[in-house]
């Protein structure tokens, strides 16, 4: 390029050499003709043109490559996209866009690009590393677009959602393109806050009443929130009735779709929970955290969306509603106190009572009818899928208003099945099932009581690892458990606080739903059985006595009082096997079976208490004690402090008598039927032997073995 | 002298010489890793055209949207080389085409058109 330049340097070289002379004087000169000369001015003065001009044109460039540069980083400032590139020492190069500074900050030159994007965590700030490596390492094109798509697309950094597209450079280099997709999110929350308003409206139109119900129980409870702290009952015990309280309500209105409750709810709940590990706490404590609560606030802004949609006529209906069924409610208690006195139209007030029921309409069936669709909706909402199904039987049998409650409750019983039974699609198909889960609920009828069967077709309860559960929960320890049938030990799904689920959501998880379902079965004198196999499926069976109050009526006008009696019996024996062994925690042997024995005359203990029922039906219940048994539960009674001799035989009667009210009480007292029944004060007797009033009528004899002695129940009259 | 036909890179624009109308056109950007070696047959054929033109004319078209130092260093002993061959009394044409939205290029001809006397440098709007 430069060869002209170099040949002319030569030539004035040799001319140095080659030129040079020496006059008298010593002085040095160069011989030159003048042709030369001017070829080499011309030479130097071209050499000295093009240098100025490729100057000039150089400055020009320079200033023009310049203004391009400032024309491309102004196009990608304005982008609002972030660009930046880094190399494999991951620290980012000086050039990058504005919309970098915004997204991840000031001064981004030579910073680390893996620890801005992950500066908390250390997996992903290792993972974003080791693909980059691994990507800039591979040759293939297409499998480093297959490394580089397993980055993260979106990324929540310094509270804004940001979408991350990355590109692989030459030599090394990588490129990132950042998206602020903040308002994009937004807009997706709200279509989907949109979305969950429409489905809790579709809820709610579906089945008005539970709405009203739900916000009436919900509005009361909250008025009465303080009442539910019962000053003479322990912090746990008051603390375990609310906390189940809190998770029915807030099952009951997810069922219905009302987020806001449901958020605030849980978040009770998980304080609520809190306080059951640690220091113990005291009822005032509780008291504390009820006063702060805005039960009533909570469920406002739902109430607001509903009213805004359905319009505030949609709550006047409920009004309307309301008085209908207490006028039919108040028909029916006058019915009731009329076929008790008028035994001449027993039909006729039957079938007055009949139409009434079927005027309310609320049959057995029609109260299931709403779970088999929100279990379609639970099982969208755990990405699982289930077969369409209707709950079978129980058309004919009119639900008694009371088990409402207990209704309400199986709730917690469709989720675990879908939560911890039903598998995803992969398991399921790989274990030869169906794709879709199996779901069933059928009601039988067995005249006396019903019986709700809930199946699934899932994985089934795995007992090792509920046993590991309960020993880990100090329920039971391994030697307990190794002695227990294994009946009893599924039963431990319903125990409060045990779940086989690690993880708490909203849905389930925290052990306390099933607990739930038995303490509201428990309340009707029934029962649960479980059975399950590990990889088939769980089948809980509910039987509930529903005779008791409905058939009562039929059985009284007919005298019919053996079955009366057993009527009366079944519910009673119930509520002792709980009493003892749940608030008692005395073990009751399990060889000696309750023996229904009809006996004219009985001996009884030294302790013997009796209570007498009238209303429908006469009748009178006692119990009597071995006396170690009395003193095991007078014991109890007294949290363990000693008593002295001389008041021990006034305390023993006392608790024979407190122990019969309660559990009388309990298991047969209906608060929407008080006409039915009336339950006289207990009484102790001094006789050793009770004898029936006519000898036609027999007495019925139950005898309880626990592990501190026997423990009688007659049923009579006597 | 013989036809040839170097196709443009990103780095080298493209060279076109048509040996039977004495045409030489370069067109592109300009900046190849060794300057001196790109353009080292574009020496060659000018000289050689020059030999071989006698009265005919010679037509060299040049449109260089970017070029490094190097490459102007190049053109201007080229200019220079038909500047002292039309002062010979050859008949020598350049043509630098320039865009009209483009300020620069316009500027580069003119300071490459300076100072040359009896070489036709035409600054050339491109249509």
């Amino acid at each position: 390029m430069l060869s002209r330049e170099e040949k002319f340097i030569e030539e004035f070289e040799v001319l140095l050499k080659t030129e040079k002379k020496n006059d008298s004087t010593g002085n040095v000169f160069y011989e030159i003709s003048e042709k030369k000369l001017k070829k080499l001015f011309k030479g130097y003065k071209r050499t000295y043109k093009q240098l100025t001009k490729i100057i000039r044109i150089s400055d020009r460039q320079q200033d023009e490559l310049n203004h391009k540069s400032q024309k491309v980083k102004s196009l990608l400032d304005n982008a609002d996209q972030g660009f930046l590139s880094f190399g494999p020492d991951y620290l980012i190069d000086d050039e990058y866009s504005q919309e970098c500074v915004k997204l991840l900050g000031e001064d981004l030159s030579g910073e680390n690009i893996a620890d801005i994007l992950y500066p908390d965590n250390v997996a992903k700030n290792l993972f974003f590393r080791d693909t980059l490596e691994n990507a800039s390492n591979e040759q293939s094109e297409m499998i480093r677009e297959v490394m580089l798509s397993l980055l993260p697309k979106e990324l929540l950094l310094n509270r804004r959602a940001i979408k991350v597209d990355y590109k692989c450079l030459t030599g090394q280099q990588f490129m990132l393109v950042l998206t602020n997709i903040t308002k994009e999110k937004i807009l997706e929350r709200k279509i989907q806050q949109e979305q969950e308003i429409l489905k809790m409206i579709v809820a709610i139109v579906r089945d008005p009443t539970q709405f009203y119900d739900l916000k009436d129980d919900y509005l009361t409870y909250s008025a009465n929130k303080l009442s539910f702290v019962n000053q003479n009952l322990s912090f746990s015990s008051n603390l375990s009735e609310i906390y189940r309280d809190i998770h029915t309500f807030k099952g009951s209105f997810a069922q219905l779709r009302m987020q806001g409750c449901v958020k605030e709810l849980h978040v009770l709940e998980t304080t609520l929970s809190n306080l059951k590990t640690g220091d113990e706490h005291s009822n005032n404590e509780l008291v504390q955290i009820l006063e702060q609560v805005d039960f009533h606030v909570w469920i406002e802004k739902d109430l607001d969306i509903i009213r805004k949609i359905l319009g505030e006529d949609f709550f006047d209906k409920q009004h309307k509603l309301t008085v209908d069924d207490a006028f039919m409610f108040n028909i029916e208690e006058k019915i009731t106190h009329l076929l008790h006195s008028d035994n001449q139209h027993v039909t006729t007030y039957e079938n007055i009572l009949s139409e009434i029921n079927k005027a309310k309409g609320v049959t057995i069936n029609k109260a299931l009818s709403s779970y088999p669709k929100l279990c379609l909706d639970i099982a969208e909402s755990l990405g699982k899928n289930i077969f369409e199904f209707q709950v079978s039987g129980g058309a004919d049998i009119l639900m008694p208003l009371h088990f409402k409650p207990f209704f309400k409750s199986l709730i917690h019983l469709f989720r675990n099945a879908i939560d911890h039974g039903i598998e995803d699609i992969d398991t399921r198909l790989e274990a030869g099932k169906s794709e879709l889960g199996v779901i069933a609920c059928h009601v039988e009828d067995h005249s006396e009581y019903i019986k709700i069967i809930i199946s699934d077709d899932g994985t089934g309860i795995n007992i090792e690892a509920l046993k590991q559960k309960a020993v880990t929960a100090n329920i039971f320890s391994q030697e307990q458990l190794a002695r227990l049938p294994e009946k009893e030990i599924l039963a431990l799904i319903f125990h409060e606080g045990l779940s086989t689920n690690d993880e708490v959501n909203e849905l389930s998880g925290r052990g306390i739903g099933m607990s739930t379902v038995k303490a509201e079965i428990e309340k009707l004198s029934g029962n649960i059985e479980v059975e399950s196999h590990l990889g088939k499926g769980t089948i809980v069976s509910l039987k509930i006595p529903i005779a008791i109050y409905g058939n009562l009526i039929n059985i009284a006008s007919n005298k019919q009082d053996n079955i009366t009696i057993e009527y009366i019996l079944s519910p009673i024996v119930n509520r002792v096997t709980t009493y003892l062994q749940s608030d008692m925690n005395i073990n009751i042997n399990k060889k000696a079976k309750f023996s229904y024995t009809h006996i004219e005359k009985v001996a009884v203990k030294q302790f013997t208490s009796y209570i007498h029922i009238s209303g429908l039906v006469e009748v009178s219940v006692c119990m009597s004690y071995d006396l170690f048994l009395l003193d095991k539960i007078l014991e109890e009674f007294n949290h363990g402090e000693t008593i002295a001799k001389e008041e021990l035989s006034d305390y023993r009667e006392s608790v024979s008598m407190e122990v019969l009210n309660i559990i009388v009480g309990n298991a047969l007292f209906n608060p929407y039927d008080k006409s039915i029944l009336e339950i006289t004060s207990p009484v102790i007797t001094v006789f050793d032997e009770l004898c029936s009033h006519d000898m036609n009528e027999k007495i019925a004899h139950v005898i309880v073995d626990t592990e501190f002695g026997e423990m009688q129940i007659l049923v009579g009259r006597f | 002298m013989e036809n040839l036909e170097i196709t443009a890179t990103k780095s080298s624009p493209e060279i076109k010489f048509d040996a039977s109308n004495y045409t030489l056109s370069i067109a592109g950007e300009s900046y190849p890793e060794n300057t001196s070696q790109f353009y080292e047959p574009i020496y060659k054929w000018v000289d050689d055209c020059i030999d071989a033109l006698g009265d005919k004319k010679m037509t060299m078209d040049i449109e260089l949207i970017y070029f490094n130092s190097s490459s102007s260093k190049v053109l201007m002993d080229i200019f220079d080389t038909l500047e002292d061959a039309s002062d010979e009394g050859k008949n020598i044409i350049v043509n630098w085409i320039y865009d009209k939205e483009n300020d620069s290029a316009l500027e580069y001809g003119e300071e490459f058109a300076e100072d040359m006397e009896a070489l036709t440098f035409n600054l050339v709007e491109k249509p």
